[in-house]
This record gives C-alpha cells, structure tokens and sequence, in this order.
C-alpha cells in the first residue's frame, strides 16, 4: 500500500510536469528536486525512465477516459465544451505535448487514438455549431484542423473559456464564410 | 587573417552552432558546455564574445532574423504555392524549425513577440500565393485568416524528421479540398 502510494507521488508529479513543460522537461533529478525525495526512491519503484514514462501514458490513457466520460455529456460546444477543456487542462495541455514529442511512436500513436475518440464523440455537435449541412465528414476534418490550432496557441497561462471562445470562434466565422454557409439567396438564384 | 576577422568566424561558429540546436531542440537545449563539445571550441571563447546565455539567445534571434529576411527575398520571387513556396520551405528547414521552436516557447516574452512579427511579415509575402492556391472568390483577409489556422497545425506538426515535400504537399491540398468539399456539400444541400 505504502509502495503504491509513493509510486504514486512520482507519476503525478511527472504528469503534472510533463503537462507544463513537455518531454525534455521529465529528468529524474529534476523530480526528486520538485518533489524533495531521494532519486534512489524513483530507481526503486520504476528501474529505468522508459518504464516510468510507460507509467505516464498509462496515466494519461485514464485521465483521457475521465475527459471522454465528461465530453460526452455535452449539449453545446459553447461553453460546455470550452469549460470541460479548461476543466481538464492538465491532461489537456499533456495531450498537446505527446504530440510534439519526436522520436517516440508510441506517444504520437496514443495521442492519435484519444483524438479519434473525441472527433466521434464531438462529430454531430460540431457540425451544428458550424452551421453546416452537408456531410459532416468534411466539418470533422475541420474539427481536427482548429484542435490542433487551438494546440499550437494555447499555454497553461493562457487556456481558459474565453481564450478557446476567441479561438474557436473566429475559426467557425472563417469556414462559414469560405464555404458560404450564409449565402442561401446566391445558391437559391443559381437554381432553376 | 587580421584578429579581427578570426573574432568574426569563432563568433559565427558558436551562432550557427547554437541556430541549430535551437532549432532541433528549442531554448532548454542551449547549454554552454554542450555548444562547446560541438564545435570543439574552449567555454571561455563563448564568455569572449557573447556576455550570457540571454545575450547569446538574442543573438540568436537577429541572426534567425537575417534569414528570414532572405526567406521573404525568396518569396517575392515565386507566384505558386505548390511547388515553388514548399519547396522553399524544405530549403529553409532549419530555419522553419527555429521559428517553430519560437512560437512554442511561450514563456519567453521576447521569443514570442519577435516570432509574432516574423509571421506577420510572411503571412503578407504570401497573401496572394495562398490566394490565388484556394481558387476562391473570396477577400485576401479571409484566405489569410484560414491560411493561419493551417499553419498553426503545420507548426504543431512539424518536426525536422517530417519536413519534406510530401509532407507539405498533404497540408496544403488538404486544406484547399476541405473548403471546396463543404462549398459543394453546402450548395448541394441547399439545391435540394
């Protein structure tokens, strides 16, 4: 029990870590130091780093499924959707960094798989929010594009409701006006 | 060679050194020790010439500066986006990779404000190309809004071992289809 527990102490410190400063960040001393325990405590409960980072995706993999549970509850993309983002931002802002970490597949393919189960999740209530309706393949595609704008801007200062409404918005505004959603009276006119 | 000339070449070595860690690894793999192990140069020659870390990390920017300047030189000289403006992008891949370690190190005031005004230089070099690359009667100022959104994903994208033609090639083709895909659903939806 004891065991558990302390191993526990180190893999949400090196989530929370990971969350806000990404791959390069995770350093076995550096841990120790955030944490003020021996190093020799982390060689004890996971061997080596990869074992420890194999703890964090698993980690990750949980926390990930909390996230799903909540999205799936959601009527609107503005605000429930924005406030469940913010709700988990630390898993949120981890997911953004598995994405820039280079070299390591298995990371990259974990985050792939959490992001296919969001877009089906948020596929229908997307495409209401943008208005559209036609197919809703090509709004999903859309989807993907603005979460992964939304990844490139977005920091643990600056992701709150209203940094992802300003972002989410204009993105909405953008497409709506490129693929014309509001120009019924010019299509109707080039019917017979 | 006069000592002046000497100062110049031992300077630039450590800049080019230290531009292409940069790029490769952002501003936490800049460390002095590792510079000099790369460029089998004494640690005193780096205090010589550049005062700190910050000073150096800030010549670091000029320089990055200087070849962006050469960048959009490129630019003006080319009117299609595939191939001629990938392609570029491919020859300036260190380059590419150093403004992308910028925007995402967002902790840094004065790395996000000069990664701001870069992009806004080349985001106006290239209003037209990207334009007339959608095919669309739509304003410059709305294309470009879009063009933003695909390049923050390009941005969260990318990695040095990715950053090839083809790889670029997809981006943008996608991005074109996506738009001309929900036109054609919107107007097909509504002609029914």
């Amino acid at each position: 029990m004891a065991k558990a527990k302390n191993a526990t102490i180190w893999t949400e410190a090196g989530y929370e870590l990971f969350a806000r400063e990404g791959f390069e960040a995770i350093q076995i001393e550096k841990l120790a130091r955030l944490l003020q325990l021996n190093k020799s405590g982390f060689y004890h409960y996971f061997g080596d780093l990869e074992v420890f980072l194999d703890e964090l995706l698993r980690l990750h993999r949980q926390k990930a499924n909390l996230y799903m549970a909540d999205i799936r509850e959601v009527q609107t993309i503005d605000p429930e959707y924005f406030q469940i983002v913010v709700k988990h931002k630390v898993p949120v802002m981890f997911h953004m960094h598995l994405f820039r970490t280079k070299n390591k597949p298995e990371f990259t393919a974990l985050a792939q798989t959490i992001d296919e189960e969001e877009e089906i999740i948020m596929g229908e209530l997307w495409t209401a929010y943008l208005g559209f309706k036609g197919s809703s393949e090509a709004a999903i595609r859309y989807f993907n594009l603005v979460r992964d704008m939304i990844n490139a801007r977005m920091s643990f200062q600056n992701l709150d409701v209203e940094f992802l409404r300003v972002g989410v918005t204009e993105a909405k505004l953008i497409i709506q006006n490129l693929a014309l959603i509001h120009a019924e009276a010019e299509t109707g006119q080039m019917q017979f | 060679m006069p000592d002046a000339v000497i100062t110049a070449k031992n300077s630039m070595l450590w800049l080019e050194a230290g531009y292409e860690l940069f790029a490769n690894e952002g501003r936490q793999g800049i460390q002095i020790e590792r510079l000099a192990r790369i460029i089998q140069l004494n640690k005193s020659g780096f205090y010589h010439y550049f005062s700190d870390l910050e000073g150096f990390c800030g010549e670091l920017v000029k320089l990055h500066e200087e070849k962006v300047d050469q960048f959009l030189l490129a630019i003006s000289k080319i009117t299609k986006l595939d191939p001629d403006y990938l392609l570029l992008l491919v020859e300036h891949t260190g380059m590419v990779m150093f403004q992308v370690q910028l925007v995402r190190d967002k902790g840094n005031r004065s790395f996000y404000q000069a990664s701001q005004l870069i992009d806004q230089k080349i985001n106006s070099a290239l209003s037209q190309i990207w334009g007339d690359f959608l095919e669309l009667d739509a304003d410059a100022d709305l294309t470009l809004r879009y063009y933003t959104i695909v390049r923050d994903m390009f941005y969260v994208r990318v990695s040095f071992q990715n950053l090839d033609y083809q790889f670029l090639h997809n981006i943008a083709a996608d991005a074109k289809k996506l738009v001309a895909q929900m036109r054609l659903h919107q107007s097909k939806f509504q002609s029914l």
